[in-house]
């Protein structure tokens, strides 16, 4: 069955280009109007606090003087500039006096006679708090002279009031206030270009109907949105090239015009992470979009529903923006806020390369994640057809005769726990404990997306999982095939350590730290369950379920144990650990299709990480060579012992395109090739 | 010899209505089998059913003997499937839609550049062909439809209202070019309202009402059965009564 052709995917993805190309509102939102907004919006931002000083310096300073203040005060005040007004007495409701002085504009700020002395001002206002500041300046001027005269008077030296003096110099960085706001912009500009594009490659296909001509075509829902995704993206990276465009033209005309703005100091390495903060951007918005253009029915439908969603985007916005918020490894999860953060603090050279390499992972991901929802959405026939869809039934796509783990639906789930892992273990690993990081990471990044994947293919878990207890004589060959293992993962290990021996030494000097953050603390026994029980069971679901049962539907049990161990591999990162693994993994693979139960990788994954474990906790590294010989002798006896008492196939699964193992998941999900009455299980 | 269109007992349902109820048909190559009903009959419902567009509640669709629900790629590919519905870009020009859709089609880059032109040529699209789908009149744009499905050359041909909306001239076009792929082996499957077109056109025609076929066989069958001289006369006999309950 075709599931997704990168060739055909690009054909379809130049087609968007081209059609994005000759729309003149797309070339509006995407590049014109970062052109004239950008330029804008940071020349104000450059220019906001000169003009603020300015417009300060150039009004009259107003300051109310209630009660017996000493002459020194006003005397100060009078120096600095400010005009003064005194009265007598206090007001009885001072807060109130000043409320409506400051409302007829007779001050913007108030001083009360009191012990201490009080000083009344409106923070709302940028002129009030301007000018408490002053009053404030003015104030310890006046205490200064009161001290030196007190000094005075007993015959003592006036510098005694000032043992340390200071001047106050103020440089204002723009770059600093550019790349506060820069974000907002850039979300909101970005968003528009995302937004129309996403509508009119989605929505507006299906309002021309072009769209029915592609569904009537060979292609798949997943090539026609992947296409579209593609689009968007790219169509929001150019209107991300043409705001840093604009960008560099406002500056160099600001910096002719004497206004510096600071972007000439951007290296090429902070510029290099403000990429990679607008490309996590632009995948977010690109994937957020996408969906939206895939429930609307036309553009203006589209346009409606865009209204919640730029006022949800203005809360990263604001977050982005609030001083004192930190990229942290919390946040570089969250889409949007993770890259407006990076954008902001990559600019000034405050971040480090975890978290940019967070940042991006978890945007792709969520590009994943939003591919499979708007695919999931796009096989809605209601939402297809155009027809109204009721909101409780918009996931609910009609069940097609081929319903269950598919090859496809193990690649993509492959990604997503790919995805996950990596940037799930970074951001775990920094905030909790060895022991509560693996449980942690195995349950919700393994274990529970494969349940999930499971129920969304409408799999019961002992299918998808192939719960079954093995045979006597399966239970003979599993324990055969666990002597086996260690002799193979120590032989996979000496040729790796014959080839790249500076890897493996520093691998291994990884796994014997980890091992020594539980052993002190547990005991072998809590090493155990941690590091070889645990894995066991939720990396077998994903990997020697899910992915193993999707791809085992291709017909080729060589492709379906290829692909799972190279993707069991990848998600243990370091180079070392993924080649072990993915030789690990093809004998757990072979070992669970052969005996067609879930136990079987279970068993041995669990053989697998024990034997590591006790191998680092008895120093297997200083072991004399005769107890690797052992281990040796005991796999080949063992494989050969295999290999005599071998079976053939389960004959029940059909020779060309059968699933393996194929007779329960025909009686579960409605056969492969279904008759006319079994075509649909949703009957 | 396999047919090339099989409906097997089709059915779809929403909810508490069937709007396609246990329909059975084929259609050979080199056969014009016409689908003809009143408004809301189910015709367009059974030929999305037929092109995997919609998943069936119950009952089977193959075409060239691929199920289009649980394979509708494969089946996709021995298709040409036209309706009033199905546009083309309107920023592409009917060549660039003519090599987008040989490339989805996998088509070599020699045997598109071959069928390209043939297509070109058998529906007379020269002359406009490096426009903008969106400057074309309907009759040139629905040219270009069909040259897009039979760009494949496929064994199965589905056209849902052709010619709605044509002027004469177009409709005769498009109606020739019906006949030409007759002759060359294609089955077709022709929904329309236009009773005049069916009668002369197509070799059998299915009378589909409420989503049933209430009639089929040979236009003279169908009237005969009806005691009707002609396919419209016919037509009247057989929905009226069931039309003013509507």
């Amino acid at each position: 069955m075709t599931v997704f052709r990168p060739n055909i995917v690009l054909r379809l993805l130049l087609k968007e280009l081209r059609e994005i190309v000759r729309d003149r509102r797309a070339l509006l939102f995407g590049l014109v109007l970062p052109l004239l907004v950008v330029p804008i919006a940071l020349a104000a931002v450059a220019l906001a606090p000169r003009l603020l000083m300015r417009t300060q310096d150039a009004s009259q300073r107003r300051v109310l003087l209630w009660g017996n203040l000493p002459g020194e005060v006003g005397a100060a005040l009078a120096a600095s500039g400010w005009v003064v007004t005194s009265r007598d007495q206090v007001p009885a409701e001072p807060d109130a006096a000043f409320r409506a002085a400051f409302e007829a504009g007779e001050a913007q700020v108030a001083l009360a006679a009191a012990d201490p002395a009080s000083l009344y001002f409106n923070p709302a206002s940028p002129e009030s708090a301007l000018a408490a500041r002053g009053v404030d300046t003015a104030l310890q001027s006046a205490r200064l002279q009161l001290t030196r005269a007190s000094l005075a008077e007993h015959g003592l030296s006036a510098d005694l009031a000032e043992p340390l003096r200071w001047t106050r110099r103020e440089v204002t960085l723009p770059l600093s206030m550019a790349v506060r706001f820069l974000p907002a912009i850039l979300l909101m500009l970005l968003g528009v270009a995302c937004l129309h594009v996403a509508l009119e490659t989605l929505a507006g296909e299906r309002e021309r109907g072009t769209l029915q001509t592609l569904l009537s075509s060979p292609l798949t829902s997943l090539e026609i949105l992947a296409a579209k995704l593609g689009a968007i993206v790219i169509a929001g990276l150019a209107a991300a090239a043409s705001m840093l465009a604009a960008q560099g033209l406002t500056a160099a005309v600001l910096a002719g015009a004497g206004v510096e703005l600071g972007l000439s100091a951007l290296g090429p390495g902070r510029l290099a992470v403000a990429a990679v903060a607008l490309l996590s951007m632009v995948v977010s918005l690109a994937a957020l979009t996408l969906n939206l253009g895939a429930l609307a029915r036309n553009y203006k439908e589209g346009q409606a529903l865009a209204t919640p969603l730029f006022l949800a985007l203005s809360a990263p916005m604001a977050i982005a923006l609030t001083p004192g918020v930190k990229l942290g490894a919390g946040l570089a999860l969250a889409p949007f806020i993770n890259a407006s953060l990076l954008l902001r603090d990559g600019l000034i050279g405050a971040v480090t390369a975890p978290m940019v390499t967070g940042v991006l992972v978890a945007s792709i991901g969520f590009g994943v994640v939003a591919l499979l929802l708007a695919s999931r959405l796009f096989e809605s026939e209601q939402v297809l057809m155009g027809g109204e869809v009721p909101w409780r039934e918009l996931w609910g796509r009609a069940p097609r005769p081929g319903d269950r783990l598919s090859p496809r639906s193990a690649v993509l789930f492959a990604v997503v726990v790919l995805v996950l892992s990596v940037a799930g273990r970074t951001v775990l690993a920094a905030q909790l404990p060895a022991a509560w990081m693996i449980i942690t990471s195995q349950v919700a990044l393994f274990l529970l997306p494969a349940l999930v994947w499971a129920r969304i293919h409408r799999c019961s878990f002992r299918e998808a999982f192939s719960l079954r207890l093995p045979s006597r004589a399966d239970l003979g060959r599993l324990g055969l095939l666990a002597l086996v293992v260690p002799a193979l993962t120590t032989g996979t290990g000496m040729l790796l350590q014959w080839l790249f021996p500076g890897a493996v030494a520093e691998f291994a000097g990884v796994m014997a730290e980890t091992i020594r953050q539980f052993v002190p603390g547990g005991g072998l026994a809590a090493t155990l369950f941690f590091v070889a029980v645990v894995p066991a069971i939720c990396e077998e679901a994903a990997f020697r379920g899910v992915v193993l049962k999707g791809l085992s539907r291709g017909g080729s049990a060589v492709a379906a144990v290829a692909g799972t161990a190279l993707a069991f591999g990848l998600v243990h990162i370091y180079p070392v650990q993924v080649a072990i693994a993915a030789v690990l993994g093809v004998v757990l693979s072979a070992a669970t299709l052969r005996l067609r139960t879930l136990a079987a990788g279970v068993v041995l994954h669990f053989v697998n990480n024990a034997f590591a474990v006790v191998s680092g906790y008895l120093d297997a590294p200083h072991w004399p060579p005769v107890v690797t010989a052992a281990i040796f002798a005991v796999g080949a006896v063992a494989a050969g012992a295999l290999w005599l008492t071998r079976s053939r196939p389960e004959a029940t699964a059909p020779a060309a395109k059968a699933p393996v193992p194929a007779d329960s998941w025909r009686q579960a999900s409605g056969g492969g090739v279904p008759s006319a009455d079994a075509s649909c299980p949703g009957t | 010899m396999e047919p090339t269109i099989q409906a097997e007992r089709l059915t779809k349902r929403y909810g508490a209505k069937t709007a396609v109820d246990e329909v059975t048909f084929t259609v050979h190559a080199g056969e014009v089998v016409g689908l003809l009903g009143p408004n809301g009959a189910g015709k367009t419902t059974l030929l999305r059913m037929l092109a995997g567009m919609l998943v069936p509640s119950a009952g089977e669709a193959r075409i060239g003997g691929h199920s289009a629900a649980s394979d509708p790629v494969a089946a996709r590919r021995r298709l040409g499937y036209l309706t009033a519905d199905t546009a083309l870009p309107p920023r592409l020009t009917p060549r660039e839609v003519l090599d987008l859709f040989g490339a989805i089609h996998e088509l070599p880059p020699r045997r598109l550049a071959a069928r390209r032109q043939e297509v070109i040529q058998e529906l007379s699209l020269a002359p406009f062909a490096d426009q903008a789908c969106i400057t074309l009149s309907s009759g040139q744009k629905q040219r270009a439809s069909l040259a897009r499905a039979l760009l494949h050359a496929p064994a199965a041909l589905i056209l849902d209202e052709p010619t709605n909306a044509l002027d004469v001239l177009s409709s005769r076009f498009l109606l020739d070019a019906v006949r030409r792929a007759r002759a060359s082996g294609r089955a077709v499957l022709l929904s329309t309202h236009l009773l005049a077109d069916a009668e002369l056109l197509c070799d059998r025609v299915l009378l589909l009402h409420r989503g049933r076929i209430i009639a089929a066989g040979a236009v003279p069958e169908v009237c005969a059965a009806a005691s009707a001289r002609t396919l419209t006369e016919a037509f009247l006999r057989l929905v009226p009564r069931e039309m003013e309950e509507v």
